[in-house]
């Protein structure tokens, strides 16, 4: 059962005060706070280069030619608008656990949140949600900026149904089709389908496009609720097992440990971001977190 | 083909074993369900199955319960009837040889050597040796079964209703004994005609040999009272002794029974004294058989009263009569009569094959039963390892536990 609204206005207004800087360079369409990897006339020097007739000569940096006698036109990095994507799992084992905040749940939260954020500093946001092969329904907003977007964004985030067994696998694919400038990417799943969904996600990021992985679990999943025997029945493929938790508890949590460190060692060795979001913890303190770290490491 | 178990007391086993297994598979709980995401590190275990009563394996659960279940079968002692082996029962015979009278040693070693099963039955009268063999027979093992009656077959020893008891499965077959002649040797004692009036006796000597029978007569060195004594009035008396002699010397031989004595009274021989009821059974059985007469005991002696004079042509007839029944028995003893081979062959029968089997007899068969189980037993130890192995293979996770 989704909630209504995805993120109280709390959520939402928390982390205005963080900037989300993309990493790497940007392709914009405005001047904005990223770099561009179009060098021209900005605030932020980059380089000299000699002086070529037709040089603006506001640019030409007299004082060098004072020292060396020589013509040298400064060139400054293009500062540019930035066009995030957030592509959500939407794959029937984010709506683990019902009753509860499920990591559906978590997910839009922290689309809603982060597209918040960057809506506001400015930026375009977009989202992009595939239900698989299953349905095949896609869910697209293509990234726009402005306060009307916001609304749009929220709403459709808002909507988005839990459907399809194939994870984010679909969606980054079709991002890769999608994406015709390098822009933030933000993958946010639970990577169950993760050889798939990691080559997607290698793939985009070798395009050019600043990804971030936002691994979403919930608690009960990494710890495995205790009790006696208990017939488990997975939420994408119907298919049931019974086992006993307490029997298997230390197995379970040792394999689940491999895969989380297996999603984010192949997330490091892209050099993407890495976030881990879990269900019940504190969505805010986890990103102003993430959010530092990045800047801090720009 | 059908199965008999002659213990059959041993599928109380096969549902002792099933009742916890239907317990446990009916009074299923609700189990405990839950939605999971991914069941890629989750690794069944078998006690948690158990406990939610739900097989995990079903192969091997069959493969048990076969095993279990032929090893009750065969603790039940089975007894398989195909036909081949109804015609292998009916070529056997079952034997129950009634011996009446004397033993005839020879005849009945014949008959229970080619039996399968015998038994031998000594009886005074056909009647109560087929009783006894028709029960015996009754707890026989499968096989023909057939009642051979060895004797020396007097008429009047056997009746239809005494065969009547047999099923008509039951073969029934006769063995007259061959009397030996050499038993045959006895003196009896005739009444000579001497012509003269006076009685006079004669020894009879029979001996019958194989090669023939000799009779040879000797005047008696004693003249004993005769043992019947027929009384008249005064008058007629020498009449009645002409008539005594007359009819004793038409041939009634008087031999065993010397110890028996009668009295004759026609009329006119006074009064016998007061006739109380013989107290011999022969003496009894003589006045039965002489409803007009009126007869009892009087000092130890057979008094038989006619109000016929002696000279009535029915006295000779009487006294004949009387002198026939109280003497029969030697007559019979010297050469009974036996039964006629028609009437022999009459109450003859062939043994037919049982229409049903009321006890079949252990043949074996349950090891038959006990390979099926030790090869389901080998079975259920490749499967419970290729089990093990594929549980190796497709996890790392240990076993909860070892359900067996």
């Amino acid at each position: 059962m989704s909630r209504p609204h995805v993120v109280t206005p709390t959520e939402l207004s928390s982390l205005r005060d963080l900037e989300l800087l993309t990493r790497t360079t940007v392709e914009g369409l405005r001047q904005g706070l990223h770099r561009s990897p179009f060098h021209g006339y900005s605030a932020e020097f980059s380089q000299y280069r000699h002086y070529r007739p037709g040089d603006d000569l506001r640019y030409v940096d007299w004082k060098a030619f004072a020292r060396t006698d020589r013509l040298y036109s400064r060139q400054f990095r293009e500062t540019t608008n930035m066009g995030a994507l957030f592509i959500v799992d939407i794959s029937r084992s984010m709506g683990f656990p019902e009753g509860r905040q499920s990591k559906f749940d978590l997910a839009r939260a922290a689309a809603a949140v982060l597209g918040t954020l960057v809506l506001d500093q400015g930026d375009a946001a977009g989202l992009l949600a595939v239900a698989g092969a299953e349905s095949g329904a896609t869910h697209y907003i293509p990234a726009r900026s402005g306060r009307h977007h916001l609304h749009l964004y929220l709403a459709a985030l808002a909507r988005l149904p839990l459907a399809g067994v194939d994870g984010v696998s679909g969606a980054l694919r079709r991002a890769a089709a999608l994406l015709r400038r390098r822009g933030l990417v933000v993958v946010i799943s639970d990577f169950y389908e993760e050889q798939v969904a990691l080559t997607e996600v290698r793939r985009l990021a070798r395009m050019g496009h600043d990804v971030v992985v936002v691994h979403v679990m919930a608690q009960d999943e990494l710890t495995l609720p205790r009790g006696g025997a208990i017939e488990f029945e997975d939420l994408e493929t119907g298919a049931t097992l019974i086992t006993s938790p307490d029997a298997i508890a230390t197995e379970y949590r040792a394999a689940m440990e491999v895969f989380l460190q297996g999603v984010k060692q192949a997330a490091d060795r892209e050099g993407l971001d890495y976030l881990r979001l879990v269900t019940g913890g504190a969505l805010e303190v986890a990103l102003r977190r993430f959010l530092v770290g990045r800047r801090g490491g720009e | 083909m059908s199965v008999f178990w002659l213990q059959p007391q041993a599928w109380w086993g096969v549902a002792a074993l099933a009742i916890p297994i239907a317990i446990h598979l009916l009074a299923r709980q609700r189990s405990r369900r839950l939605l999971f995401p991914t069941l890629r590190f989750l690794r069944a275990t078998r006690l948690a199955a158990l406990r939610q009563h739900v097989v995990s394996d079903w192969p091997l659960l069959i493969v048990r319960l076969s095993v279990l279940t032929a090893a009750v079968a065969a603790l039940a002692q089975p007894v398989f009837v195909s036909d081949a082996r109804r015609a292998a029962w009916n070529q056997r015979t079952a034997r129950a040889v009634i011996v009446v009278g004397d033993s005839a040693t020879e005849l009945v070693n014949g008959e229970t050597q080619a039996s399968f099963t015998s038994a031998v039955f000594s009886s005074p009268s056909v009647a109560d040796g087929l009783r006894s063999a028709l029960i015996w027979l009754e707890r026989q093992p499968p096989a023909a079964q057939e009642v051979v009656i060895i004797g020396d077959l007097r008429e009047g020893t056997l009746h239809d209703a005494d065969l009547a008891v047999l099923p008509p499965h039951v073969g029934v077959r006769f063995l007259p004994e061959s009397a030996s002649r050499s038993d045959i040797a006895t003196t009896l004692r005739a009444v000579a005609d001497g012509g003269d009036g006076a009685t006079s006796w004669l020894d009879v000597r029979v001996q019958a040999t194989d090669q023939g029978t000799t009779v040879r007569y000797s005047r008696a060195a004693d003249t004993p009272m005769p043992p019947i004594l027929v009384r008249a009035s005064p008058v007629d008396q020498a009449y009645a002794d002409a008539l005594l002699r007359a009819v004793l010397s038409e041939g009634v031989m008087l031999g065993r029974h010397a110890d028996r004595t009668v009295t004759i009274a026609f009329a006119g021989a006074g009064d016998a004294g007061p006739l109380v009821v013989p107290s011999t059974p022969w003496g009894r059985e003589v006045l039965e058989r002489l409803p007009d007469v009126r007869g009892g005991e009087v000092r130890g002696s057979l008094v038989v009263v006619t109000p016929l004079p002696v000279t009535d042509p029915r006295a000779a007839p009487l006294v004949a009569r009387i002198a026939r029944l109280v003497f029969a028995g030697s007559m019979n003893a010297f050469e009974p009569r036996r039964m006629s081979a028609e009437s022999l062959a009459a109450w003859s029968r062939p043994s037919r094959p049982a229409p049903d089997i009321a006890s079949p007899a252990d043949e074996g068969d349950r090891r038959w039963l006990w390979v099926v189980a030790l090869v389901l037993l080998g079975v259920e130890q490749v499967l419970r390892r290729s089990r093990a192995q594929f549980d190796t293979a497709s996890s790392p996770v240990v076993e909860e536990a070892r359900v067996a």
